[in-house]
């Protein structure tokens, strides 16, 4: 009798820290953001790209969806179900607030004005989010020479910032890129995607 | 730079006709475009604006949009004009290339690039 062969490569498992960069050229679809061979876009492609720093434990990609069940009398179990949500989101916590273009960007209410002796980063008042692409890049397990990317389309921080000064610890402040559909995608590709290198 | 890890190949550019583009009249190259080789990565909506005029920019860069893909329309929220990049199939970059040039050429070399 033939069996079902054990599914257990341990290339096809992730254990590298990852790097995020936002503001990369949206993708044309089916295509990917294209890297240098140390994993870095190329700068001429991604002329507003900007490397987030480091970050405090990683980061989270993650897609989840939400589903509402049709039910019946006769039943204990749906008979149909209809996928009615779709979740994205990039999370973890950055380092570098003390970064005025990054302080922007993550604080997605900001405004970075160069004034005489430095950069005002001003709050207040903004009615919409900027949305903008992020990226995440994560070098192979057993490769490093492959990278891993995972992208949202269109995004923005929805954490702010929260700045911690003490003597104690390093600041680190939570982000969550949230993703939005760029609704004139193809249904099914519109929210963003996992790139895996062969 | 330009090791591609999967996707599409950008497409060689050498026409003569292109080549001129993607410059200002100082010589600096625009968003998106190599400034030694001139091959143009990519395009930023205030870039586009800048090289071609606004009616011209924004108009070009919604047709690069419409062609690629990428999926910014219009219709989109004004706060959401992402660069584009022109990696992309070579059919779909010639499209683009088509776009860029019908715009950029003087009419005397329109004359000569379509024979």
């Amino acid at each position: 009798m033939p069996s079902v062969a054990d599914n257990f490569a341990k290339s096809k498992t992730m254990w590298n820290a990852a790097k995020v960069y936002t503001g990369c050229a949206l993708p044309a679809e089916g295509s990917i953001v294209t890297l240098d061979a140390n994993g870095r876009p190329d700068s001429t492609e991604n002329p507003s790209a900007v490397h987030m720093g480091y970050t405090e434990k990683g980061t989270v990609y993650k897609y989840k969806w939400s589903k509402v069940d049709a039910m019946d009398d006769e039943h204990t179990a749906p008979h149909d179900t209809r996928i009615t949500g779709e979740e994205i989101t990039v999370s973890g916590g950055w380092k570098q607030v003390a970064d005025p273009a990054l302080l922007e960007t993550m604080s997605v209410g900001g405004t970075k004005q160069a004034i005489t002796g430095g950069n005002l980063v001003s709050f207040g008042g903004k009615k919409t989010p900027t949305a903008g692409t992020i990226l995440v890049v994560a070098p192979m397990k057993d490769d490093p020479t492959k990278f891993i990317q995972f992208f949202i389309l269109s995004g923005y921080n929805t954490e702010g910032v929260e700045i911690t000064n003490t003597k104690d610890a390093e600041n680190s402040s939570p982000f969550s890129f949230f993703a939005l559909a760029v609704a004139s995608r193809t249904d099914g590709k519109n929210m963003g995607w996992m790139f895996i290198p062969t | 730079m330009g090791k591609t890890t999967g996707g599409t190949q950008d497409v060689d550019t050498k026409d003569a006709a292109i080549k001129r583009v993607g410059f200002d009249d100082k010589g600096v190259a625009y968003p998106g475009v190599d400034p030694e080789t001139g091959e143009r990565k990519a395009v930023t909506f205030e870039g586009l604006k800048k090289e071609f005029g606004a009616k011209d920019g924004e108009r070009i860069y919604f047709e690069i949009s419409r062609i690629g893909g990428h999926g910014v329309e219009p219709s989109a929220p004004i706060d959401f004009r992402p660069d584009l990049s022109l990696n992309m199939p070579k059919d779909k970059r010639a499209e683009v290339e088509k776009v860029l040039a019908s715009v950029n050429l003087s009419p005397m070399d329109k004359v000569i690039a379509e024979g």
